[in-house]
């Protein structure tokens, strides 16, 4: 289908949703409508590629989508759809997409209703100029309550509720509907054909045979195949080889107007000259100004990655730098730990993308790691007057060279129904939050609103906070700033050598049971061996807890059936790959595990 | 140094519980009939392709060889002598169920040259034996020790087995109590071990079998070893202990590396540094016979990696140890160059001695000898 360059006829939008409220069913649904997908590569979810995406059901990775759609004005309309995460870890990559759209489909779960994401989400739509179309999913489920949550959206968002859209992605009612006020209400873009190119890099792909591909919106002028383009925040020129659109798979139509949405490439042989937010212009007829772009992602959350083996460093690295590939967020710096060798330092949005990272240089590079425990960045300040960012206890210098230890603040918006207000204002106080507001959003639900300390959050909070309400709590939350604490390094010493991956910087009321419970939980992880293993618990000279890990008594096979020595060989065999997949720190084998036990124990 | 043969019988009356290894419940005489004609056809093979040297040991496997009537075991002894040199006395071992013995059976036996019966006594426990499916009473195991001794039989073993489901400290206590009372010459201990298949390893995943953790274990193992040491036995070797002079040859093979040939289904050989496995499936293993070929399923040449590592880790499993010299000499290498960090890190641990250029476990370790054996891997 080939269709002929009109910008009124086309409309940019993303769909924004809190997690699990049926946003990639919802663009699957569009895909199938538009007719993109024929029946055999509509596969569940098409717009999460990844395996991970996949098996827990949630968004990573932006994709974009072109959708013709034939509107009942019978006029053909190019629907751009950018995909966004929805977990708060991501809200970073919602910001890039609303930045490239003019329309938002808000998709609120007719059962669940308003959502700390969805409101967060919403906020930055509405700084972003969005037209913004509500939509009531999963109204076919048994408990939805649609005039509730339609309540809700008019009370709480301040939104018409007459233009409210019910719906359900997976019966595939109200999709027509939603495509019909796309067309509607989402204004088309506005940029001018003429004008230099201004092309805005929401987001980029590696390829081993095309190289770095930005994923661009179009805002002015044109860009073509065989044109010479200028990034515009490094100055790098480079030749145009291609210029596309996602059908969803990558198609040459060899130009982007004002207002497309599309990819090209150019031998981009660096990811980095691809940098998200960048805007992209004419080598020979640059622009004056960038567009606005976004601010880099900080990352929030850092922790060791080594490979068991330290044979696989090398290869470790090389993962790392293509994963970074697709993933501006993900940061990295070659770290040296006494007990495990060489690996890297690298930091992460949140828990959750650690965890996806973690996953994927398991799954897709065969790697095998040990990750320490996650870590916040402190701020030191010394008694010279030296200023450190800490993203490694281990860097923490002696206590008598510190003045002060700060630690990072959230503003955390936590929304409950009424009847578990309790437990998660227990939990919040409980986790050094300081209460700054509450606020009942309808008769039902409430949005608590605290600061708390950012290293409380990145361990269990949010498990705990669903837990203590059955699940119906949802958390979001935005860095404040740094706030002095009483913090304090724990070491642990196992066999009497100090563990550097295992230290961690705590809340001296907390060190005591944190450290206690974090070598009982080693106990139990680490697996008994030839000598008893002593572990402790230490600030400074100060042992604060001490467990024993009894020697191993029974490990032997007796019986050799009629001399099947090769039977016993692979036994020990398989044994000793067991052995290989833990740590030698010492004369101690530790498994993998236990250099993440500190998130797992209780308080 | 000649060679041990092994013959295996892979049937018995019925499937112990804890039993997942080669063994049928025998469905008729016939069948066993039919085996014996393959074990013949195998070893007249066998005459043709090795085994210059002499058979120093002969050893009946199973399953249950006392299945065997005289009259078979008779007919392939007659068919080994006539194809394999016999070392004079050379030790006959016959593994034999207790319940299954009669005296003029055993003296038949002992007319065909057999010297050693290895009982599987199991337990002297009554429900216990009940529990494993065992078809032998505790009664039967004594009247059988008796039955052997006025035979003739000058060496009796017995095959023990501690860490079975609930089994306290003082019920295996009791076991080896009445065992030693009984004299036997030779007690292998050996701890339960469930793989597999078998029907109490089904019943553990289940979690429905309840076994004994590896500290009661332990002490089962340390009290058989002291128990044993003080009424004059010798633990010559991890899990087998012996009257002087009365150690099991054949056995002893197995963990000093010396070439063995199994013939049976599902026998492991050991021969010109080659480890071969017999077919494990009755129709490949006469199809392979009724082809006129050796029915090998595997075979495989140690490299000399591996046969250094399993010089030492059979090696270790030994009262006598590993020697030095003998590594030497068998590989024109020394220990000290293959394995010197961990010898030195055992030894300065005390985990192993080193006595008149042996290297020896210290028995301390011995229940927990794959940790040590690992590091030779």
């Amino acid at each position: 289908m080939e269709l002929q360059y009109d910008q009124n006829r086309i409309r940019n939008f993303c769909i924004i949703a809190h997690i699990d409220h049926g946003k990639s069913t919802l663009a699957d649904r569009f895909l199938e409508f538009a007719g993109v997908l024929s029946e055999r590569e509509l596969r569940e979810q098409f717009l999460d590629q990844m395996d991970i995406e996949r098996e827990r059901g949630i968004t990573i990775k932006m994709q974009a989508v072109r959708l013709p759609y034939r509107a009942r004005d019978g006029k053909l309309y190019i629907l751009n759809l950018i995909d966004t995460p929805g977990h708060v870890d991501f809200s970073y990559e919602v910001s890039r997409s609303l930045a490239a759209c003019e329309g938002a489909v808000l998709v609120v779960d007719a059962s669940q209703g308003i959502e700390a994401q969805t409101l967060a989400n919403v906020y930055l739509a509405l700084e972003h100029d969005l037209e913004i179309i509500p939509v009531i999913n999963k109204i076919d489920l048994p408990n939805a309550d649609p005039d509730r949550v339609q309540r809700e959206i008019e009370d709480v968002l301040g939104i018409d509720g007459g233009e409210v859209i019910r719906a359900s992605a997976k019966k595939g009612w109200g999709i027509e509907e939603i495509l019909e006020a796309l067309v509607e209400r989402v204004p088309p873009p506005r940029g001018n054909v003429d004008s230099p190119l201004r092309a805005l890099i929401f987001d980029s792909m590696f390829d081993s045979y095309r190289g770095a591909i930005p994923f661009i919106r179009v805002m002015e002028g044109v860009v073509e195949k065989g044109m010479k383009i200028k990034m515009m925040s490094s100055g790098k020129v480079f030749e145009v080889n291609e210029v596309g659109v996602f059908t969803p798979e990558q198609k040459s139509t060899g130009k982007l107007h004002a207002g497309e949405v599309g990819y090209l490439t150019a031998s981009i042989r660096n990811v980095r000259d691809t940098r998200v937010g960048d805007t992209i212009t004419g080598a020979e007829e640059p622009a004056e100004k960038p567009l606005p772009g976004y601010k880099k992602a900080t990352p929030m959350v850092y922790c060791g990655l080594f490979p068991v083996d330290t044979n696989d460093y090398e290869d470790l690295k090389e993962a790392l730098e293509k994963l970074q590939l697709n993933d501006a967020s993900l940061v990295f710096e070659k770290e040296n730990s006494a007990a495990l060798g060489f690996g890297f330092r690298c930091g992460f949005l949140g828990l959750l993308h650690m965890e996806i990272i973690q996953e994927r240089l398991e799954r897709e590079y065969g790697l095998n790691l040990i990750t320490t425990a996650p870590s916040v960045i402190y701020k030191v300040v010394k008694t010279d007057g030296e200023v450190l960012y800490i993203d490694n206890p281990t860097k923490l210098p002696p206590a008598n060279e510190i003045e002060k230890i700060e630690e990072p603040y959230v503003k955390a918006t936590i929304m409950v129904p009424s009847d578990y207000v309790g437990p998660a204002m227990e939990l919040a106080e409980e986790r050094r939050g300081t209460f700054i507001n509450m606020e009942y959003l309808t008769e039902t639900r409430v949005v608590l609103t605290y600061e708390l300390p950012m290293a409380e959050i990145v361990y269990d909070f949010f498990d705990l906070l669903k837990s203590g309400t059955r699940g119906y709590a949802s958390l979001d939350y935005t860095f404040e700033g740094y706030k002095e604490s009483d913090l304090v390094k724990v070491d642990i010493l196992i066999a009497g050598e100090p563990v550097d991956a295992l230290s961690f910087i705590v809340h001296r009321d907390r060190a005591y049971t944190r450290g206690k419970s974090l070598v009982e939980k080693l106990r139990e992880l680490i697996p008994r061996q030839l000598f008893e293993v002593p572990i402790q618990a230490a600030i400074g000279n100060k042992i604060i807890a001490r467990e024993t890990i009894r020697a191993i008594r029974k490990n032997v096979l007796d019986k050799c059936y009629g001399g099947d020595v090769t039977r016993k060989r692979k036994l020990l065999e398989k044994q000793k790959k067991g052995k290989k997949r833990m740590k030698q720190v010492g004369n101690v084998e530790i498994p993998q595990e236990a250099f993440m036990a500190v998130l797992s124990i209780d308080d | 140094m000649g060679i041990g043969l092994y013959l295996h019988i892979p049937f018995c009356w019925k499937k112990c519980h804890y039993c997942d290894f080669l063994s049928f419940p025998l469905s008729s005489r016939e069948t066993l009939h039919h085996y014996v004609q393959y074990l013949k056809k195998e070893i007249k093979l066998w005459t043709l392709t090795a085994a210059e040297k002499n058979i120093e040991t002969l050893y009946f496997g199973g399953g249950t060889p006392s299945l065997l009537t005289p009259k078979l075991l008779g007919e392939i002894l007659a068919t080994i002598s006539q194809h394999f040199p016999l070392e004079e006395n050379f030790e006959f071992t016959v593994e034999a169920n207790p319940g299954t013995l009669s005296y003029d059976f055993l003296k038949e036996y002992i007319n065909e040259g057999v010297n050693r019966i290895s009982l599987g006594v199991q337990s002297f426990d009554e429900p216990m034996l009940k529990r494993m499916g065992r078809t032998h009473s505790v009664r039967e195991v004594e009247e059988s020790v008796v039955l052997a001794r006025r035979a003739g039989i000058k060496n009796i073993g017995f095959d023990l087995i501690y860490g079975l489901p609930e089994q306290s400290l003082s019920q295996w206590e009791n076991t080896l109590k009445i065992a030693v009372e009984l004299a036997p010459e030779h007690l292998s201990v050996y701890g339960l071990s469930l793989e597999n298949s078998s029907h109490w390893a089904l019943k553990r995943k289940r979690g429905e079998l309840f076994l004994p953790d590896q500290d009661a274990l332990a002490d089962m193992y340390f009290l058989s070893r002291e128990i044993l040491l003080s009424h004059g036995y010798e633990h010559y070797e991890i899990s087998n202990f012996a009257k002087p002079g009365f150690r099991c040859w054949h056995n002893l093979k197995y963990w000093k590396l010396e070439p063995y040939i199994g013939m049976g289904l599902g026998a492991s050989s050991y021969i010109n540094n080659r480890r071969i496995k017999n077919a494990s499936k009755m129709e490949d293993y006469t199809g392979s016979l009724d082809g006129g070929k050796l029915p090998f399923e595997t075979v495989e040449k140690l490299s000399l990696k591996e046969e250094m590592s399993e010089f030492m880790f059979l090696g270790l499993r030994t009262a006598e140890g590993v020697n030095t010299r003998d590594f030497f000499e068998k590989f024109g290498t020394h220990v000290q160059q293959v394995y010197g960090k961990e010898v030195e890190f055992l030894l300065r641990h005390g985990i192993l001695w080193e006595k008149n250029g042996r290297l020896i476990l210290n028995p301390r370790y011995y229940p927990v000898a794959n940790e040590v054996f690992l590091r030779f891997i």
